[in-house]
């Protein structure tokens, strides 16, 4: 390390050498006797000088500058490493030890004791603060029960939720997710309003966690934010807020059809297939209400859910809502009918099958297969049909090694 | 002395589970990987194991597999933030003898450590 502080020292020295010789040098005479000796004139001759030097300062700039980077990199490396050392045996000799041992008076001023150190010795920088920060999240991660409480308890005592509930207030949303994933995953109640408050912010990423954080601590309504939000819902937000809706007791869920009238469409979506993943039978009027929405995507998703419900009782909608659906929905309205549909549906299905458009006639088929055997000996009476495709359709469903 | 492998990539929580395991007085051998925890048991005779599920170069579905054809009869615990039914069940099928989801509880582990070692 030393070593090679004194090749760059060096390097800039030479640099500074000679660029002072070059202050000295006889440039006029230089130019003129390029001029003469490669055959060309004055001014190309300066220009292509001037162009050198430029590049030759510019690379000069940017070789230290990397230099000094790199330099510095590896000392904030170092230093990490040494103070990753130093954490480690805190946090290991504070929350790895037994239960009863907790308890004693011992332990618990023991750790007054260390946490007092530390303190003094370690938590003057900034730097030094978020590593442990970091540390302490990384751990309350992973680790559970009262190992997990002493972790939190530590954070609160070294005052690091105030670290994290400052960086709320930056500029910067990188700065502000980051504080906000902290404060959620260490339950620092007092954040709460601040998080929720981002819930609606119009960065992407700063919202999405504003609202995992709020559905994860808060107790009092922690969806409301559904109703409110203008934003579309990207597929990866629902993915990031499906799963975080997983992780939490069922008894604080709440009937996603509550926002089924929102006029974010993305949001209704979400809601719909909130709505079955949770098995909310008791929103099937609303779900069947949903087929004369204006969005084609809204009424597909409902006539999906509808069918995973085996709901019959919106067979009747699901049939007015066919006749002038896109190509699209009426597939997926063919599917739901085939897993909630009854017999009386088998000459509806029939007539489906036999119309022009084969990727209906295949829907069609599948639906007459689930509805049991009248709808198998519809297919059956088509496997000779003349009709384009129908014959091959009806075949394929009967196909057993299918 | 009882000896126990523990395979983790996170550095801190293998620190961790090498000190908790150390206190309860087991030898512990610490691996940060995948195939270094298979070149371990390869090279050596082991009490239990423990195995992160989510490691570099080998998985910890590997790490059992490889233990089971090696030594049948030593327990290996594994530790997953994965709780979906069929890796739990992948890792039982290859012979897994106990499945812990993150975040866990270190005194939880350290008895379920002992109620294997001492079957």
């Amino acid at each position: 390390m030393i070593k090679r502080k004194y090749i760059y020292l060096l390097f800039i020295l030479l640099t500074w050498g000679n660029v002072a010789v070059a202050q000295n040098i006889n440039w006029e005479g230089i130019i003129k006797l390029l001029s003469t000796q490669l055959n060309s004139t004055e001014i190309l001759i300066r220009v292509c000088t001037v162009l050198l030097i430029i590049f030759s300062l510019f690379f000069l700039g940017f070789f230290t500058t990397l230099m000094i980077a790199r330099s510095k990199h590896r000392n904030e490396d170092a230093y990490r490493k040494d103070i990753k050392e130093k954490y480690e045996l805190l946090l290991t000799g504070i929350i790895f030890n037994d239960e009863d041992e907790m308890q004693t008076d011992e332990w618990k001023s023991s750790k007054k004791r260390v946490v007092e150190h530390f303190k003094k010795r370690y938590l003057r920088k900034r730097i030094n603060k978020k590593y442990l920060r970091d540390h302490i999240v990384l751990l309350h991660k992973n680790f559970a029960g009262t190992a997990a409480d002493v972790l939190r308890n530590l954070y609160i005592d070294l005052k690091l939720d105030k670290e994290a509930m400052r960086e709320l207030n930056s500029p910067d949303w990188g700065t502000q997710a980051n504080a906000i994933k902290e404060l959620a995953q260490l339950n620092i109640i007092e954040a709460k309003k601040k998080i929720k408050s981002r819930t609606f912010h119009e960065n992407q990423i700063l919202r999405l966690e504003a609202q995992v954080a709020t559905i994860a601590m808060e107790n009092d309504d922690p969806f409301s934010f559904l109703g409110k939000d203008k934003n579309h819902l990207t597929e990866w937000h629902q993915i990031n807020l499906s799963k975080i809706i997983d992780t939490i007791d069922r008894e604080r869920l709440p009937l996603f059809s509550r926002w089924f009238n929102s006029k974010n469409n993305s949001i209704v979506e979400f809601c719909i297939k909130m709505t079955l993943q949770y098995d909310q039978f008791e929103s099937i009027p609303d779900l069947t209400e949903l087929l004369n929405h204006k969005s084609q995507n809204i009424v597909g998703e409902a006539a999906r859910t509808l069918g995973e419900f085996a709901a019959t009782e919106s067979q009747p909608m699901l049939l007015k809502v066919y006749r002038n659906a896109t190509i699209p929905i009426k597939r997926k309205i063919l599917t739901a009918l085939g897993k909630c549909g009854t017999h009386e549906l088998v000459p509806f299905l029939q007539q489906q099958l036999v119309q022009n458009e084969i990727s209906i006639a295949m829907e069609a088929g599948k639906a007459l297969r689930l509805l049991g055997d009248e709808g198998i000996q519809v297919l059956k009476d088509q496997t000779n049909s003349m009709l384009y495709g129908v014959g091959d359709i009806c075949k394929h469903l009967l196909d057993e090694r299918i | 002395m009882k000896k126990v492998l523990v395979i983790e990539d996170e550095d801190l929580v293998r620190k961790s589970l090498e000190f908790r395991l150390k206190k309860d007085g087991y030898q512990v051998t610490p691996c940060a990987d995948g195939r270094q925890g298979i070149q371990a048991i390869e090279n050596g005779t082991f009490d239990l194991v423990l195995t992160d599920l989510m490691l570099p170069y080998n998985n910890g579905l590997e790490v059992v597999s490889k233990l089971k054809s090696v030594s049948k009869e030593t327990p290996i615990i594994v530790l997953s933030n994965i709780g979906l039914e069929h890796v739990v069940l992948d890792a039982f099928n290859l012979g897994a003898d106990d499945y812990m989801t993150k975040p866990f509880s270190p005194n939880e582990l350290s008895v379920r450590v002992k109620r294997l070692l001492n079957k």
